[in-house]
Protein backbone atom coordinates (compact mmCIF):
# COMPACT_ATOMS: atom_id res chain seq x y z
CA UNK A 1 0.00 0.00 0.00
CA UNK A 2 1.41 3.22 -0.50
CA UNK A 3 1.16 6.38 1.32
CA UNK A 4 0.87 9.98 -0.14
CA UNK A 5 2.83 13.17 0.98
CA UNK A 6 2.11 16.88 0.11
CA UNK A 7 5.45 18.97 0.25
CA UNK A 8 5.62 22.91 1.20
CA UNK A 9 5.50 23.89 -1.99
CA UNK A 10 2.49 21.02 -3.36
CA UNK A 11 4.79 18.05 -4.64
CA UNK A 12 3.64 14.77 -3.92
CA UNK A 13 5.09 12.17 -3.39
CA UNK A 14 3.59 8.34 -3.15
CA UNK A 15 5.95 6.42 -0.25
CA UNK A 16 5.68 2.73 0.50
CA UNK A 17 3.64 2.60 3.83
CA UNK A 18 6.57 1.11 5.69
CA UNK A 19 8.87 3.90 4.41
CA UNK A 20 5.95 6.79 5.70
CA UNK A 21 5.56 4.40 9.21
CA UNK A 22 9.34 5.51 9.62
CA UNK A 23 8.31 8.92 10.48
CA UNK A 24 7.44 9.21 13.96
CA UNK A 25 5.22 12.69 12.54
CA UNK A 26 3.75 10.49 9.83
CA UNK A 27 2.77 7.79 11.31
CA UNK A 28 0.90 9.59 14.04
CA UNK A 29 -1.06 11.63 11.54
CA UNK A 30 -1.75 8.61 9.50
CA UNK A 31 -3.31 7.46 13.20
CA UNK A 32 -4.89 10.68 13.43
CA UNK A 33 -7.05 10.46 10.01
CA UNK A 34 -7.26 6.70 10.34
CA UNK A 35 -5.04 5.48 7.76
CA UNK A 36 -4.04 1.86 7.86
CA UNK A 37 -2.00 -0.70 6.05
CA UNK A 38 -5.34 -2.93 5.55
CA UNK A 39 -7.49 0.07 4.14
CA UNK A 40 -6.49 0.85 0.66
CA UNK A 41 -9.96 3.49 0.38
CA UNK A 42 -8.43 5.56 3.80
CA UNK A 43 -5.15 5.74 1.96
CA UNK A 44 -6.06 6.50 -1.50
CA UNK A 45 -8.20 9.44 -0.16
CA UNK A 46 -6.03 11.15 2.20
CA UNK A 47 -2.81 12.95 1.56
CA UNK A 48 -0.41 14.12 4.86
CA UNK A 49 0.43 17.54 4.10
CA UNK A 50 3.84 17.96 5.50
CA UNK A 51 4.45 22.09 5.55
CA UNK A 52 7.68 21.95 7.14
CA UNK A 53 9.43 20.12 4.49
CA UNK A 54 10.14 21.48 1.12
CA UNK A 55 10.49 18.78 -2.45
CA UNK A 56 14.17 18.86 -2.71
CA UNK A 57 14.88 17.81 1.36
CA UNK A 58 11.82 15.80 0.87
CA UNK A 59 13.53 14.01 -2.01
CA UNK A 60 16.43 13.32 0.10
CA UNK A 61 15.02 12.17 3.00
CA UNK A 62 12.85 9.71 1.15
CA UNK A 63 16.21 8.39 -0.66
CA UNK A 64 17.45 7.64 3.06
CA UNK A 65 14.87 5.91 4.33
CA UNK A 66 14.43 3.42 1.06
CA UNK A 67 17.90 2.40 2.37
CA UNK A 68 17.49 1.58 5.97
CA UNK A 69 13.69 0.71 5.40
CA UNK A 70 15.08 -2.83 6.41
CA UNK A 71 16.81 -1.79 9.45
CA UNK A 72 16.46 -2.61 13.29
CA UNK A 73 15.36 -0.20 15.32
CA UNK A 74 19.03 0.45 16.70
CA UNK A 75 20.93 3.33 18.47
CA UNK A 76 24.81 2.52 18.40
CA UNK A 77 26.75 4.98 20.73
CA UNK A 78 30.94 4.60 21.25
CA UNK A 79 32.54 7.07 24.04
CA UNK A 80 35.77 7.42 22.97
CA UNK A 81 38.60 7.92 25.91
CA UNK A 82 38.02 11.96 25.97
CA UNK A 83 34.49 11.17 27.17
CA UNK A 84 32.98 12.08 23.43
CA UNK A 85 30.15 10.29 22.85
CA UNK A 86 29.85 9.65 19.17
CA UNK A 87 27.49 7.49 16.52
CA UNK A 88 28.09 4.91 14.53
CA UNK A 89 27.83 6.81 10.93
CA UNK A 90 27.37 3.69 8.46
CA UNK A 91 29.57 4.16 4.88
CA UNK A 92 26.73 4.44 3.15
CA UNK A 93 25.45 7.43 5.01
CA UNK A 94 28.67 9.06 5.01
CA UNK A 95 28.77 8.71 1.32
CA UNK A 96 25.32 9.87 1.05
CA UNK A 97 25.98 13.07 3.47
CA UNK A 98 29.17 13.89 2.43
CA UNK A 99 28.29 16.02 -0.88
CA UNK A 100 26.11 17.89 1.05
CA UNK A 101 27.53 21.71 1.72
CA UNK A 102 26.53 22.73 5.41
CA UNK A 103 23.65 24.75 4.45
CA UNK A 104 21.36 21.45 2.73
CA UNK A 105 22.75 19.49 6.03
CA UNK A 106 20.88 22.07 8.28
CA UNK A 107 18.08 21.91 6.08
CA UNK A 108 18.05 18.02 6.28
CA UNK A 109 18.47 18.42 9.65
CA UNK A 110 15.50 20.53 10.14
CA UNK A 111 13.23 18.16 7.97
CA UNK A 112 14.44 14.91 10.19
CA UNK A 113 14.22 16.93 13.45
CA UNK A 114 10.04 17.66 12.09
CA UNK A 115 9.39 14.39 10.91
CA UNK A 116 11.47 12.65 13.49
CA UNK A 117 13.27 9.88 11.63
CA UNK A 118 15.75 9.15 14.60
CA UNK A 119 17.93 7.79 12.66
CA UNK A 120 18.66 10.00 10.47
CA UNK A 121 18.58 12.99 12.88
CA UNK A 122 21.94 11.38 14.73
CA UNK A 123 23.58 10.52 11.08
CA UNK A 124 23.58 14.39 10.12
CA UNK A 125 24.31 15.51 13.81
CA UNK A 126 27.02 13.05 13.91
CA UNK A 127 28.39 14.15 10.75
CA UNK A 128 27.97 18.03 11.35
CA UNK A 129 29.52 17.20 15.24
CA UNK A 130 32.37 15.76 12.95
CA UNK A 131 32.46 18.98 10.59
CA UNK A 132 33.13 20.82 13.42
CA UNK A 133 35.67 19.05 15.94
CA UNK A 134 39.31 20.37 15.92
CA UNK A 135 38.39 23.68 14.07
CA UNK A 136 39.28 26.73 15.36
CA UNK A 137 36.44 29.32 15.98
CA UNK A 138 36.48 31.68 12.88
CA UNK A 139 36.83 28.79 11.07
CA UNK A 140 33.56 27.00 12.25
CA UNK A 141 32.38 31.00 12.29
CA UNK A 142 32.64 31.07 8.43
CA UNK A 143 31.31 27.26 7.55
CA UNK A 144 28.46 28.33 10.05
CA UNK A 145 28.17 31.95 8.00
CA UNK A 146 27.51 33.61 11.52
CA UNK A 147 28.66 36.76 12.25
CA UNK A 148 30.12 37.66 15.67
CA UNK A 149 27.91 39.47 17.71
CA UNK A 150 30.21 39.71 20.63
CA UNK A 151 32.78 42.26 21.74
CA UNK A 152 36.59 41.65 21.46
CA UNK A 153 36.26 42.48 25.33
CA UNK A 154 33.51 39.59 25.76
CA UNK A 155 35.32 37.11 23.65
CA UNK A 156 38.18 37.29 26.09
CA UNK A 157 36.38 37.07 29.07
CA UNK A 158 34.69 33.66 27.70
CA UNK A 159 38.12 32.48 26.41
CA UNK A 160 39.09 32.91 30.09
CA UNK A 161 36.41 31.65 31.85
CA UNK A 162 36.98 27.63 29.91
CA UNK A 163 40.23 27.82 29.39
CA UNK A 164 42.26 24.96 30.72
CA UNK A 165 44.55 26.00 32.99
CA UNK A 166 47.96 24.36 31.58
CA UNK A 167 47.08 27.03 28.47
CA UNK B 1 -4.38 50.12 38.56
CA UNK B 2 -1.66 52.39 37.31
CA UNK B 3 0.52 51.79 40.45
CA UNK B 4 0.17 48.05 39.31
CA UNK B 5 0.88 48.74 35.84
CA UNK B 6 3.93 51.05 36.66
CA UNK B 7 5.25 48.24 39.26
CA UNK B 8 4.91 45.58 36.15
CA UNK B 9 6.41 47.95 33.96
CA UNK B 10 9.39 48.34 35.85
CA UNK B 11 10.44 44.80 36.64
CA UNK B 12 10.15 44.02 32.93
CA UNK B 13 12.42 47.57 32.83
CA UNK B 14 15.22 45.82 35.08
CA UNK B 15 15.02 42.14 33.62
CA UNK B 16 15.74 43.65 29.97
CA UNK B 17 18.62 45.79 31.17
CA UNK B 18 19.85 42.36 33.10
CA UNK B 19 19.59 40.71 30.08
CA UNK B 20 21.28 43.17 27.71
CA UNK B 21 23.95 43.93 30.29
CA UNK B 22 25.36 40.50 29.50
CA UNK B 23 26.12 41.37 26.48
CA UNK B 24 27.49 44.93 24.53
CA UNK B 25 25.99 44.98 21.07
CA UNK B 26 22.36 43.15 20.29
CA UNK B 27 22.29 40.12 19.50
CA UNK B 28 21.84 39.01 15.71
CA UNK B 29 19.57 36.39 14.49
CA UNK B 30 20.60 36.64 10.62
CA UNK B 31 18.59 34.56 7.90
CA UNK B 32 21.58 33.59 5.75
CA UNK B 33 23.36 32.18 8.46
CA UNK B 34 22.71 28.37 8.40
CA UNK B 35 22.47 27.73 12.26
CA UNK B 36 19.74 30.06 13.02
CA UNK B 37 17.19 28.57 11.53
CA UNK B 38 17.76 25.43 13.73
CA UNK B 39 16.27 25.15 17.11
CA UNK B 40 18.28 24.75 19.82
CA UNK B 41 17.47 20.78 20.04
CA UNK B 42 18.99 20.34 17.10
CA UNK B 43 21.93 22.47 17.95
CA UNK B 44 22.06 20.75 21.39
CA UNK B 45 22.28 17.08 19.82
CA UNK B 46 25.15 18.33 17.78
CA UNK B 47 26.89 19.79 21.09
CA UNK B 48 26.57 16.84 22.46
CA UNK B 49 28.63 14.67 20.40
CA UNK B 50 31.57 17.64 21.00
CA UNK B 51 34.42 17.87 23.24
CA UNK B 52 35.39 20.44 25.65
CA UNK B 53 37.64 21.81 23.09
CA UNK B 54 35.31 22.39 20.90
CA UNK B 55 32.22 24.02 22.58
CA UNK B 56 35.17 25.88 23.44
CA UNK B 57 35.94 27.58 20.23
CA UNK B 58 31.98 27.47 19.47
CA UNK B 59 31.33 29.37 22.77
CA UNK B 60 32.87 32.48 21.25
CA UNK B 61 31.55 32.78 18.28
CA UNK B 62 28.17 34.17 18.99
CA UNK B 63 25.66 34.62 21.85
CA UNK B 64 23.43 32.05 20.61
CA UNK B 65 26.28 29.40 21.08
CA UNK B 66 27.38 30.63 23.86
CA UNK B 67 24.33 30.19 25.66
CA UNK B 68 23.94 26.71 24.24
CA UNK B 69 27.46 25.60 24.99
CA UNK B 70 26.59 26.04 28.51
CA UNK B 71 23.53 23.99 28.54
CA UNK B 72 25.74 21.17 26.92
CA UNK B 73 28.60 21.14 29.02
CA UNK B 74 25.68 19.98 31.71
CA UNK B 75 26.65 16.18 30.84
CA UNK B 76 30.30 16.68 32.08
CA UNK B 77 30.94 19.69 33.76
CA UNK B 78 34.08 21.50 32.98
CA UNK B 79 35.19 22.07 37.11
CA UNK B 80 37.81 25.21 37.65
CA UNK B 81 40.98 23.95 38.61
CA UNK B 82 40.58 25.39 42.37
CA UNK B 83 37.84 23.38 43.14
CA UNK B 84 40.05 19.92 42.81
CA UNK B 85 41.57 18.53 45.83
CA UNK B 86 45.03 16.50 45.28
CA UNK B 87 45.85 13.44 47.46
CA UNK B 88 49.22 11.80 47.61
CA UNK B 89 50.00 8.28 48.77
CA UNK B 90 51.17 8.62 52.14
CA UNK B 91 54.69 7.25 52.00
CA UNK B 92 55.97 10.76 53.11
CA UNK B 93 58.50 11.01 49.89
CA UNK B 94 57.27 14.26 47.94
CA UNK B 95 59.55 13.30 45.11
CA UNK B 96 57.61 10.05 44.49
CA UNK B 97 54.39 11.57 44.63
CA UNK B 98 51.73 10.00 42.80
CA UNK B 99 48.53 11.25 42.33
CA UNK B 100 45.89 8.13 42.56
CA UNK B 101 43.36 8.12 40.23
CA UNK B 102 40.50 6.95 42.54
CA UNK B 103 41.79 9.62 44.92
CA UNK B 104 41.20 12.57 42.99
CA UNK B 105 37.71 14.15 43.87
CA UNK B 106 35.76 17.48 42.73
CA UNK B 107 34.68 19.13 45.94
CA UNK B 108 31.20 17.79 46.43
CA UNK B 109 31.14 15.28 43.43
CA UNK B 110 33.51 12.43 41.70
CA UNK B 111 33.70 12.59 38.08
CA UNK B 112 33.05 10.14 36.13
CA UNK B 113 35.90 7.66 35.05
CA UNK B 114 35.27 8.60 30.95
CA UNK B 115 36.50 12.24 32.38
CA UNK B 116 39.72 10.98 33.88
CA UNK B 117 42.09 12.24 30.79
CA UNK B 118 40.86 15.52 31.24
CA UNK B 119 41.62 15.43 35.14
CA UNK B 120 44.74 14.56 33.72
CA UNK B 121 45.11 18.19 32.33
CA UNK B 122 43.54 19.98 35.13
CA UNK B 123 46.08 18.10 37.74
CA UNK B 124 49.17 18.31 35.57
CA UNK B 125 49.59 22.06 36.45
CA UNK B 126 48.56 21.55 40.25
CA UNK B 127 51.08 21.63 42.94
Amino acid sequence: PNVKLVTSDNEEFVVDFRIAKMSVTVSRLMEAMNMSETDDASLLSNSIPLPNVTKAVMARVIEWCEKHKNDEPKEEKENDKRGRTTHVVSDWDKEFLKNDEFGRLCQLMGAANYLEIKGLFNDISQTIANMIHGKKSDEIAEMFNIHCDLTEAEKKEIRKKTAWCED
Amino acid sequence: DLTVKASVGETCASTCDCLTNVFKKQGIIAEEDHISNLPDDCLLEILKLCDHDDLDELSCISQRLYAITIQSRKHAVKERWNMLVKQFRPNGDRSKEEVTWSSVYCVGRQRKRADIEDWKRYVRCFG
